[in-house]
């Protein structure tokens, strides 16, 4: 065998290969400083004495940015993943995707039928469900 | 598709996880092309092969014998 793997290389203990690990841990802390953005946003502009007129602008404006930056940290991670990793993640997004359509297509047709009005962000809700419920999924399936 | 992947990494005594840093790639990955989960790409295949000095053929083995043969036209 040509290549020899580096026994000092700790990434032979868990098999993760160093570039998804790294890429990895930036695609968590960015989606969590946006989750948790993301929440005192809702919470501020929603409050009866929140800001208003710019500032209000400003803190959406803010919390959007930070969405881009974990979706261009997931682009990156997607990019340079391990090519099962990347199979699992498509099946992830590509299940995510299809709940959250299906949700925000169907879901009127139960508001018809008397279901309780619901906000457009559970569709958003969603579509996170079933991303993680199919990545889940797909790695269970090629364990 | 059937390889002998394992009977490869047996045969130079490694581990999943270290077939899998000499190749760039989880060892979750080489798990399941061994178990016959998943067919890796071309690129990969070629990578295997490369790292045993094999030809990909002798690793892996389609299940379904391609059944069209391209000829070549001689008048075109």
């Amino acid at each position: 065998m040509r290549p020899r793997p580096d026994k000092a290389d700790p990434s032979a203990c868990d098999g993760v290969p160093p570039a998804d690990r790294r890429n990895g841990r930036r695609l968590m802390l960015a989606s969590l400083v946006w989750a948790i953005v993301f929440v005192s946003s809702t919470w501020l502009l929603e409050s009866a004495s929140g800001p208003t007129g710019i500032a209000a602008w400003v803190i959406a404006g803010v919390c959007t940015a930070l969405g881009l930056v974990a979706l261009a940290m997931f682009r990156r991670f997607l990019l340079d993943a391990d090519e099962l990793t990347r199979r699992i993640q498509l099946e992830g997004v590509a299940f995510g995707f299809g709940a959250g359509l299906l949700f925000s297509l169907t879901y009127g047709l139960f508001n018809d039928a008397g279901a309780p009005d619901v906000s457009i962000t559970h569709a958003g809700t969603v579509l996170i469900v079933g991303y993680m419920a199919g990545v889940l999924r797909a790695t269970r399936q090629y364990r | 598709m059937k390889n002998r992947l394992r009977v490869l990494r047996a045969e130079h005594d490694l581990t999943q996880a270290a077939l899998a840093a000499a190749l760039g790639v989880s060892r979750q990955t080489i798990n399941a092309i061994e178990v016959g989960k998943y067919d890796p790409s071309l690129p990969l295949a070629f990578s295997i092969a490369a790292a045993f000095d094999q030809k990909i053929e002798d690793i892996f083995e389609p299940d379904h014998t391609p059944t069209i043969l391209i000829t070549h036209n001689k008048e075109t």
